[in-house]
Formats: structure tokens, C-alpha cells, sequence
């Protein structure tokens, strides 16, 4: 397993969501620490892939891909926010 | 062109090889024809993915190498790893004709967008290139006024990918740098000693930090750390400084 | 391979815990019926052809459960929970199945 980062699992986020999620930046729920998706540290892909802070190391998030659905366990991140043009 | 980065169904397609070419004696670039492909930015990659006759299964991500002119194939440019399980594939078996499976262009962080003033600093460490040559393909392309300054570590001269290329958009094009860096072995004529990337090389052949550049890292994740950390302590903006770590370790 | 059956590990298998938490280095876990560890269907391997077991391959000690998919046979154990109420894993909140029967295709939540 080597280490990535969060640019690596755009693919499987872009089945997820409508546009790039790599930009989007979390909040880790262990230690506020706030930047793009693509700076987790990313091991995996088996089981599944492990998104870490950079900051601290706590797990932000989990990716399962299977055949017919995907299972995203946000549960490390306070939240996400995304950047959409402006109306 | 900015679709590309926000296209939301993203599906599996066959794409062809029409040509290819050597780099380095274990570096390949493949020409694809893709079906459809809606163009990308320069710094995104494509999934790839490889079944075998059991139906056991491996995906990879490469950068795309080629900037978009609207029209026409990819390029992908692939190391081969020794210990791989898919880039010796693509660099030993594939040949023109055969069909890959791909799904892109993602990716919609590490990106260079032309609308950018900003100076930018592309830092490669070995294959690490790719996605930055794409860059600087598009800037190119569009003929970009924004001054590109390229640090690219190799462990010796025939490692230099793009060489040929390089040297051309050097000589032709008073906005572009390029520093090497060799780690193994220097040049015969070169006054240089190997060394890995340091403070010394990022001070003098990078941007000054109140220059405001957007810094673009990539390369294996223990080169990609040790330079965005020299960068961070040399004063650039952490937000300015953008990563892609290729995996491995030196 | 050198391996010992985890009974002797759990000092009184008549304990009213059900179920197990499998603890790994790294924070990882994953949730094993206490009954499908006992009696020989599970083992925690440490040796290999002789030697110590590759921390590649799971060492210093690896769970084995043979008869469930391979993921609940966890890599770098450090530890063996007694739970009253089965919990899922980290591999199973995150989606994979809380048992794992290969011969029913458990393999994710709602298989």
C-alpha cells in the first residue's frame, strides 16, 4: 500500500458528486485543522480507502467501493465546503 | 474547457493506442485516441484500469501529459516500476492498437489555470513531471504570459524526460526556466555535485516568496514532503503550495 | 506458520460476552463473534517458515478466521476486546458487512 493523497481518489468522488470534490476543504473533527480534500494522506485501495489529516493523522474519511454502490463515512470531517459560482 | 473539471457522470471508456514513443530507456509515453473526450485541464489525471481473463482487476491513476487543443489524442507518459503491477505493462507489452480502459479527466485541485496571473514554480521529482510538462504544454499553447520557473530532480541525465522538448521551449521562450537537479549522477560537463532537493536549490532557482507564485509539487511523497516543507520555511504561502504525491518513497 | 488459537488468550470462555473487538496498531478494528474464534476456527499466526511474521504479511501477530472474508482476518493485532453487543469495526461502519459469511457473499452492509 503506498501513501497518496487525496488527489488520487477524484475518480471514485466524482461518481459521488457532481463536480470535483478534491478542491472542497474539510474540517477535521479531531483537530480543526482545514484544507482540501487532496492533501489527506490516502492509504488503500483494500478494504477501502483512508483519508487522514495531514495535521494530526486522525482518520476524516472512508471510501468502500462496491460493484453496485459506494459508502463514504464522513464521520472525521466537521463538515465539507465547496466552492460553487456565485448567483 | 473548465467542464472537464465539473462533468458529472464519469464512465469507463475504451481508448486506443495510436502511437508511442521512448522518453528514457524505462519511461513511455502512449498516444490515445479517447472517444468523446470532453478536454481537461493541465494537471488532471485519468484512472486506468486493467482486467485479467480471471476478472482480477487493477487501477491506476496517471497524469495526462498532453495539454488540450480542443481536438485530437491524450498523451500519458509512464514509469516503468520495477515492482509494478501495471506500469510494466503499459511499457513493455501494450503496442498500437491495443485498448485500455480509462475514466477521466479528474481531478480539479491540482490544476494550472491560464486565467492565473500568478508567476508559478513547478517542482518535479522524477516522473513527477508529468502533470507539470502538461503545464507547460498549455502555457505554451495559449501562449501564456505568466513566468514558469521549472526545478525537476532526476538521479541521472539520461532520466530527463522531455529533454529534447525542454530544451526547445527553453530556447524559444524567454518565460520558462528550467533548473535540473540530478541526485545519482551529474553531468560529465557539469560543474554540479548529485544532491537531493534542498533549501539552497528552491531559494536560487525558485520564486521569491513575496512574489505570490503558486507553487505545483509533484513527485514520490517523500520528495513531494521534503520540498513543500522547504517552501513553507522559505516563506511561501502554504495555500500558494499545491502537491501530488506519486507514491513510493525517495 | 506458528500459530496459537486465541481460547487461551480469552481466560474464561464461559464469560457472557458474545462478542469480540479485534484490535490492530493504527486504530483499526474489526468485530468477530466470540463463538467464531473459539474452537479452532480462528488462529493468531506470529511465525512464519520459521520466522518472525513479516509485518507485510501481518506481523508481529496476525488474526486468521479462515471460514470468514479475509478482511476480518486482521494484520498487527494488539488487542482482543470482550463486548457484550456486537459494534461494527472500522472497516464495517464503513460500510464492509458486520459478519462476513463468504459462502452467503457478505461482503458490504445490506448483502
Amino acid at each position: 500500500m503506498n501513501e497518496l493523497d487525496g488527489n488520487a481518489m477524484a475518480g471514485d468522488l466524482l461518481e459521488v458528486f457532481a463536480a470535483d470534490a478534491t478542491s472542497a476543504r474539510f474540517t477535521c473533527a479531531g483537530c480543526g485543522h482545514a484544507d482540501a480534500l487532496a492533501t489527506l494522506r490516502m492509504w488503500g485501495p483494500a478494504p477501502g480507502r483512508v483519508g487522514r489529516c495531514p495535521h494530526c493523522e486522525d482518520v476524516v474519511l472512508r471510501v468502500v467501493r462496491a460493484p453496485d454502490r459506494i459508502f463514504l463515512d464522513l464521520r472525521g470531517a466537521v463538515r465539507l465546503e465547496f466552492s460553487v459560482s456565485g448567483s | 474547457m473548465a467542464r472537464a473539471a465539473v462533468s458529472g457522470r464519469l464512465t469507463w471508456r475504451l481508448a486506443t493506442v495510436t502511437g508511442s514513443r521512448w522518453e528514457t530507456p524505462s519511461v513511455r509515453t502512449l498516444v490515445l485516441d479517447v472517444p468523446d473526450w470532453p478536454g481537461h485541464l493541465p494537471g488532471q489525471h485519468i484512472d486506468l484500469r486493467l482486467t485479467a481473463p480471471d476478472g482480477y482487476r487493477a487501477q491506476r491513476s496517471y497524469s495526462i501529459a498532453s495539454s488540450w487543443a480542443g481536438t485530437g489524442p491524450i498523451e500519458l507518459t509512464v514509469q516503468r516500476l520495477d515492482d509494478g503491477e501495471v506500469s510494466p505493462y503499459l511499457t513493455d507489452t501494450v503496442e498500437v492498437g491495443d485498448q485500455l480502459e480509462l475514466r477521466g479527466p479528474v481531478g480539479g485541485w491540482f490544476v494550472w489555470r491560464e486565467t492565473e496571473p500568478a508567476p508559478v514554480l513547478l517542482v518535479a521529482g522524477g516522473s513527477g513531471v508529468v502533470p507539470l510538462m502538461a503545464m507547460i504544454r498549455a502555457r505554451g499553447a495559449v501562449r501564456g504570459r505568466q513566468p514558469f520557473r521549472l526545478i525537476y530532480s532526476v538521479r541521472t541525465p539520461a532520466d530527463v524526460c522531455y529533454a529534447e522538448e525542454l530544451r526547445r521551449r527553453v530556447r524559444d521562450d524567454a518565460g520558462l526556466d528550467v533548473h535540473l537537479l540530478y541526485t545519482r549522477k551529474a553531468p560529465e560537463d557539469s560543474p554540479a555535485t548529485p544532491k537531493r532537493i534542498d533549501v539552497a536549490t528552491l531559494n536560487t532557482h525558485g520564486w521569491p516568496p513575496d512574489f505570490g507564485a503558486s507553487c505545483f509539487v509533484c513527485g514520490p511523497t517523500g520528495f513531494v514532503e521534503a520540498a513543500a516543507d522547504i517552501l513553507v520555511a522559505l516563506g511561501h504561502e502554504p495555500r500558494r503550495i499545491r502537491t501530488e504525491r506519486f507514491g513510493g518513497t525517495s | 506458520m506458528s500459530a496459537v488459537t486465541p481460547q487461551p488468550a480469552i481466560m474464561n470462555p464461559e464469560t457472557a460476552a458474545d462478542y469480540t473487538m479485534v484490535h490492530s496498531f493504527g486504530g483499526y478494528t474489526t468485530n468477530v463473534p466470540m463463538d467464531d474464534l473459539l474452537d479452532g476456527k480462528a488462529w493468531i499466526a506470529y511465525k512464519f517458515d520459521g520466522e518472525d511474521l513479516d509485518p507485510e504479511h501481518g506481523g508481529p501477530a496476525r488474526m486468521l478466521i479462515p471460514h470468514l472474508y479475509f478482511w476480518k482476518s486482521a494484520k498487527w493485532v494488539n488487542g482482543l476486546q470482550l463486548i457484550n453487543e456486537d459494534e461494527p469495526g472500522f472497516w464495517e461502519a464503513a460500510g464492509y458487512h458486520m459478519y462476513g459469511d463468504p459462502w452467503l457473499e457478505q461482503r458490504y452492509q445490506g448483502d
